[in-house]
C-alpha cells in the first residue's frame, strides 16, 4: 500500500475545511451553538428520565421511551453515525454535564470574563494525576455493561444510570475544574474518544505559525468571546480527536479565526504516534470484547446466558460478571498479547513488548467499531418500529400524541441484515489491516521487519473477523 | 468559607435528589403500556358443526371455503441466532372449531417438498405459538423475556414417519443419539427408535433455549405438498388438559397467536425460520353474531 | 507585504530582534497564565523565562541605542516572513495527562533559543552584506548564551531532589 495514503487511495493529509463556508463558521462561532442543541437534548432527556422514573422495574423495555430512545436510537446513532462520521459530536450536544457546566460558569449563554480570565464557580481542584487517563473510564464502562441486561429492559435501571451520571457530573463539576467528569469519568466518553480517532471530522488549527506568533492564547485561557478549552486541551497544538469534545469554544475564542472544522480521511489519528498508552490499548480491546459479549448474550441462542445477565439467580449473575470481566480484562488482552509476542518475534527487533502491544492495539479500533455497527444494525432494524409507539405514548399513560401508539412491531430490512453486517465487518477489517501495516512500520524500524511483524497482527484481525462473522451470520 | 458551604450544600442536595429519585423509581413506580403489542390482525375462529379428517380430502374440504382466512406476512426471525433468511414471504391461515376441537390450516408456497433429514438436509415445517397466559406481557428487546408459550410444531420429516410417506428412507436418514460409530456415515444400530405419536410436537418454551416437549402430546396434524404449496392441518381438543404448560382456548375468548414457517431446502431449521407478528385469535361461541363466521 | 529578515538593514534586523524578545516574553507570560491554576511551579518557570526574555530585549535595546542612537524603526516581528525563536508548548494533551513539569517548560525555551541560534547562523551564511552578516553572527552568539542559560537551568532541575525523571 502506498505510504501516506489511507487504503492506498486518499492522502492522509487530505482535508476539506467545512468552516471555509461563512455560514458554517458563523454558526459554530455563535454562542447558540451548541447551546441550542444541548437545550433540545435537555428537554429530550427530561422526558427520558421521566419515562424511566415512572416505568419502574418491570415495564417492558420496548414500550418505554427512555429505553427505546437511549439504548435503541441514541446508542445506534452514536455507533453508526455520530462517532465514525462526526467524531465526538455527541459530546457537543450532550445534556448530561449541562447542569455542572452551568454551575461552573454561572452563565447559560454569555461568557463570564473578569480581570482577564474566565472565573469559575466551584473548588476548581485538579483531578488526581494517577487517574488522568482512561483507566477509570475503562472500568466504569465495563462495570456499566455488567448491568446492561437491566438497562435495556428495566426503565428504572436506565433512570438510575442516567441520574447517577448527572449527579456525579454536577458533584465533580463543583469540586474539579472544567469537564473533569467528561474527561476522566463518563463511561461513554472513553470509547467515543478512542473511536473518534477513526472519525471523518476534526477540529484543528489551520496555520500553526499563526499560533506560534500569537501572544495571548485565548483558546487555552479564554477571553470575552468564549471559554478556555473546557476539555483541558491546548487547541493550538493537539493532534488527535481523543479528548476533543467538539464544544467549538476554540473557534469562538481564536482572534485570528485560525481554528477549523475539517473533513478528513478515516483513521488518520490512529497513526499519530504520541500519547499512546496501555489505558487506550485496553479501551480498544475492552470495546471489542464487549461487542462480542453483548452479541452472544443478547442475540445468541443461549437462554442460560440471558438468565445470568438478567440476574435470574444471584449465582448466575455473579457468574456472568465473572466471565464478562475475565474475558475483557484477561482473556482477550492475553490472546492479543500472544499475537503481539508473535509479531515481535517475527520482526526480530528489540522493541519493548509493551510498546508493540500498545501500538498495535490501535489497529483493532476500525474492526471494533465495525463490530459495534454490525451489532447496532441487529438492534435497530428488528426493533426500530417500537420507536413510533413510544413517541406517541412516552410515559405509557395511554397517550397517542402522533397517532402511532398502536403501531405494531414491524422489523425492517431484516432479510438484508446479515449482508449489511458482513459488509460492515469487511470494511472494518480492511481499515484495520491498513492501520496495522502502517503501525508496523512505525514500530519496527526496518521495512522488512515491519512486514514480518505485521503478519501475526493481521492473523489476529482476520481470526477476529471470522469469529464475528460466524457469530453474526453463522 | 461561605463559598465552600454553598458548594457542600449543593453537593448534598444533588446526592439526596439522586437517592430519593432512585428509590422511588426502583420501588414505587410501575407502569404498563395500555396499548402495548396489540395485534393488528384478527383471525376469527368460527363455530362450525363439522370436523375435517387429517387427509388430503380434509385439507381440501369445502368447509375451508366458509372459514375466514388471513394471509400474514412473514419476516426472518432475528432475535436469536441463527437468524432466518426471509425464505418464505407469507403464510395463509384459517381456523374453525366445532365446540370440541379446533382446526388450523396453514398454507404457504414452497417449490420443493423437503421431508427428509440428514447431514445438511433439513425438513420443511410450520408452527403455531399460543402464549400460556391470557394477556401476555409483550416481548422485550434483547433479553427476550416471554411469559411462556405452548407451541405446536409440525415437521414434514415427522409427518412422513407418522403417516408413512417414504418412511423407509426417512428411517435410515434419521439421526440417533444412542451410539454412533465414528467411521460409519450414519447410525447402523437404530435400536432406540421410539414410536412417534403425532406429526405435531406439542411443546412448551419459556424464553430462548428452553423448548421442551410437553408430557402429554395432544396435538395432531398432517401436511400435504401439492404443486408447490404446503397445506398443513393442526388440531387439538379445545378444552385444555389443565396442565400449566398448555394454552387454553376458551370459547368466546380472544388469545394472541403467532405462526412460523421453515423452508428446509433453504437451510431453515431451529431458530432459522420465518415468523409472523402476533395475531388476535377470536374463538366465537356457537351463537356467533351474524356475519362473524364465513366469508 | 511581509519581508525576509535577510532583506532588512542591520538596524531593522536589530529592531525586529528586540520585538521578538518582547513577543516571546509575552508568550511565556501567557503560558504562565495557562499553567497558573494547574502547576504553579511550571507557571513560575515560565514567568522566569519571560523575565529572562525581557532582559534579553533590554540588552538588545541598549545595543541598538549605542549603535543607532535615537533612529526610529516601525518594523516589528509581525512584518517579517520567518518565524524566529517563537517558543511553543507543543504537547496539546499536556493538561489532560497531567504530565507537565518544570523541565518541559525549560525545554520549550531551550528549543526556541536553539532554533533562533540556528536561524541567525544560517542567515549569516546566506547574506552578502558584511555588516548584516556580522550582526547575524552577533545575534547567534547572544542566542547561544541564552541557550546555555536553559541548559544550565535544566541541569539544575535534573539535579534537584524533586525533579521528575
Amino acid at each position: 500500500m502506498r505510504e501516506g495514503y489511507v487504503l492506498g487511495l486518499i492522502p492522509e493529509t487530505w482535508r476539506f475545511e467545512l468552516t471555509r463556508f461563512p455560514w458554517v463558521r458563523r454558526l459554530l462561532k455563535s454562542r447558540w451553538m451548541p447551546l441550542a442543541l444541548i437545550l433540545f437534548n435537555v428537554f429530550l432527556f427530561t422526558v427520558i428520565l421521566m419515562a424511566g422514573f415512572f416505568g419502574g422495574l418491570t415495564s417492558p423495555g420496548n414500550y418505554n421511551f427512555g429505553i427505546m430512545i437511549v439504548w435503541i436510537l441514541w446508542w445506534v446513532l452514536l455507533m453508526t453515525v455520530l462517532v465514525p462520521v462526526l467524531s465526538r459530536f455527541w459530546c457537543t450536544m450532550c445534556p448530561l454535564p449541562f447542569l455542572g457546566e452551568w454551575l461552573q460558569r454561572l452563565r447559560l449563554f454569555s461568557v463570564r470574563y473578569e480581570r482577564g480570565r474566565n472565573p469559575y464557580f466551584g473548588l476548581n481542584k485538579r483531578w488526581p494525576r494517577s487517574l488522568s487517563n482512561m483507566w477509570l473510564m475503562n472500568i466504569l464502562f465495563l462495570a456499566t455493561t455488567f448491568a446492561s441486561g437491566f438497562f435495556t429492559v428495566r426503565p428504572a435501571a436506565t433512570f438510575v444510570l442516567l441520574a447517577a451520571i448527572i449527579a456525579l457530573s454536577v458533584v465533580l463539576s463543583l469540586i474539579y475544574r472544567a469537564r473533569t467528569f467528561c474527561l476522566y469519568v463518563c463511561p461513554v466518553s472513553g470509547f467515543q474518544g478512542l473511536y473518534s480517532n477513526f472519525a471523518l471530522t476534526e477540529v484543528r488549527v489551520k496555520d500553526p505559525e499563526i499560533c506560534a506568533r500569537h501572544k495571548q492564547k485565548g483558546c487555552v485561557v479564554g477571553n470575552e468571546r468564549g471559554y478556555g478549552c473546557p476539555w483541558l486541551l491546548l487547541p493550538y497544538a493537539f493532534r488527535r480527536n481523543t479528548y476533543c469534545g467538539m464544544c467549538f469554544e476554540c473557534l469562538k475564542t481564536c482572534e485570528y479565526d485560525n481554528m477549523a472544522v475539517n473533513l478528513r480521511p478515516p483513521g488518520v489519528d490512529l497513526l499519530v504516534d504520541e500519547k499512546r498508552g496501555l489505558d487506550e490499548a485496553y479501551k480498544a480491546l475492552i470495546m471489542l470484547g464487549i461487542a462480542i459479549v453483548f452479541f452472544v448474550t443478547f442475540q445468541g441462542p443461549w437462554g442460560t446466558l440471558k438468565d445470568w445477565a438478567n440476574a435470574a439467580t444471584l449465582s448466575g449473575y455473579l457468574t456472568f460478571i465473572g466471565l464478562h470481566a475475565s474475558w475483557n480484562l484477561l482473556v482477550l488482552p492475553a490472546i492479543f498479547l500472544l499475537f503481539v509476542w508473535g509479531a515481535r518475534r517475527a520482526a526480530r527487533q528489540s522493541v519493548p513488548l509493551k510498546k508493540v502491544y500498545v501500538n498495535f492495539s490501535y489497529a483493532t479500533v476500525p474492526l471494533g467499531l465495525a463490530a459495534w455497527i454490525a451489532f447496532s444494525l441487529g438492534i435497530i432494524l428488528p426493533n426500530g418500529s417500537y420507536l413510533l409507539h413510544v413517541l406517541s405514548d412516552p410515559f405509557a399513560w395511554g397517550w397517542n400524541l402522533f397517532g402511532t401508539a398502536h403501531f405494531p412491531w414491524t422489523p425492517v430490512l431484516t432479510g438484508l441484515m446479515p449482508y449489511l453486517m458482513i459488509l460492515t465487518l469487511l470494511i472494518g477489517l480492511l481499515f484495520s489491516i491498513d492501520i496495522a501495516l502502517k503501525i508496523a512500520r512505525q514500530t519496527f524500524a526496518e521495512p522488512e521487519a515491519a512486514v514480518r511483524g505485521a503478519f501475526p497482527i493481521l492473523g489476529f484481525l482476520g481470526a477476529t473477523t471470522l469469529g464475528l462473522l460466524w457469530l453474526f451470520v453463522g | 468559607m461561605r463559598r465552600t458551604i454553598i458548594i457542600v450544600g449543593l453537593i448534598g442536595l444533588v446526592v439526596s435528589l439522586f437517592l430519593v429519585g432512585s428509590y422511588y423509581a426502583l420501588f414505587r413506580y410501575r407502569t404498563f403500556p395500555p396499548a402495548a403489542d396489540q395485534p393488528m390482525e384478527t383471525l376469527d375462529v368460527p363455530y362450525l358443526e363439522r370436523s375435517v379428517e387429517l387427509s388430503e380430502r380434509g385439507a381440501e374440504d369445502p368447509i375451508w371455503q366458509r372459514v375466514p382466512s388471513k394471509t400474514l406476512p412473514l419476516a426472518p426471525q432475528v432475535t436469536a441466532i441463527p437468524w432466518g433468511r426471509a425464505s418464505v414471504p407469507e403464510v395463509t391461515v384459517a381456523a374453525f372449531h366445532n365446540g370440541e376441537r379446533i382446526f388450523f390450516r396453514l398454507q404457504w408456497r414452497d417449490p420443493t417438498e423437503d421431508h427428509q433429514l440428514g447431514r445438511d438436509v433439513f425438513s420443511d415445517a410450520c408452527a403455531v405459538m399460543l402464549p400460556l397466559v391470557e394477556h401476555p406481557q409483550p416481548n422485550t428487546i434483547m433479553m427476550g423475556f416471554l411469559e411462556g408459550a405452548n407451541i405446536w410444531a409440525w415437521k414434514a420429516a415427522r409427518d412422513a414417519q407418522v403417516w408413512g410417506g417414504d418412511s423407509a428412507r426417512v428411517q435410515s436418514e434419521r439421526p440417533y443419539a444412542d451410539y454412533y460409530y465414528p467411521f460409519e456415515p450414519r447410525e447402523v444400530f437404530p435400536i432406540t427408535n421410539e414410536p412417534i405419536p403425532s406429526a405435531v410436537e406439542d411443546l412448551v418454551a419459556r424464553g430462548v433455549g428452553t423448548l421442551t416437549p410437553r408430557a402429554h402430546q395432544r396435538v395432531q396434524g398432517r401436511g400435504f405438498w401439492k404443486k408447490g404449496m404446503w397445506t398443513v392441518i393442526l388440531t387439538r381438543a379445545l378444552a385444555a388438559d389443565g396442565a400449566a404448560d398448555e394454552a387454553a382456548l376458551p370459547i368466546g375468548g380472544t388469545r394472541a397467536v403467532a405462526f412460523a414457517v421453515w423452508d428446509g431446502a433453504k437451510g431453515d431449521r431451529g431458530a432459522r425460520k420465518s415468523i409472523t407478528g402476533w395475531v388476535r385469535l377470536r374463538v366465537w361461541p356457537a351463537e356467533a353474531p351474524a356475519g362473524a363466521s364465513g366469508r | 507585504m511581509k519581508r525576509s529578515l535577510a532583506e532588512l538593514s542591520p538596524p531593522e534586523v536589530l529592531k525586529v530582534a528586540i520585538w521578538i524578545e518582547e513577543r516571546n516574553a509575552r508568550i511565556y507570560e501567557n503560558y504562565a497564565e495557562m499553567f497558573e491554576w494547574y502547576e504553579p511551579d511550571v507557571a513560575r518557570t515560565f514567568r522566569e523565562m519571560a523575565r529572562e526574555e525581557r532582559e534579553h530585549g533590554r540588552r538588545l535595546n541598549a545595543m541598538y541605542a549605542e549603535r543607532y542612537g535615537e533612529a526610529t524603526c516601525d518594523l516589528t516581528d509581525e512584518d517579517i516572513r520567518e518565524l524566529v525563536e517563537a517558543p511553543i508548548f507543543e504537547d496539546g494533551e499536556a493538561f489532560v495527562y497531567d504530565r507537565v513539569r518544570r523541565r518541559q517548560a525549560l525545554e520549550v525555551g531551550l528549543l526556541a533559543e536553539r532554533r533562533a541560534r540556528a536561524f541567525y547562523m544560517e542567515s549569516a551564511e546566506r547574506v552578502e552584506e558584511a555588516a548584516l552578516r556580522a550582526l547575524f553572527r552577533e545575534l547567534a552568539e547572544i542566542e547561544a548564551e541564552h541557550e546555555a542559560f536553559f541548559v544550565r537551568k535544566l541541569a539544575e532541575d535534573r539535579a534537584a531532589p524533586s525533579a521528575e525523571s
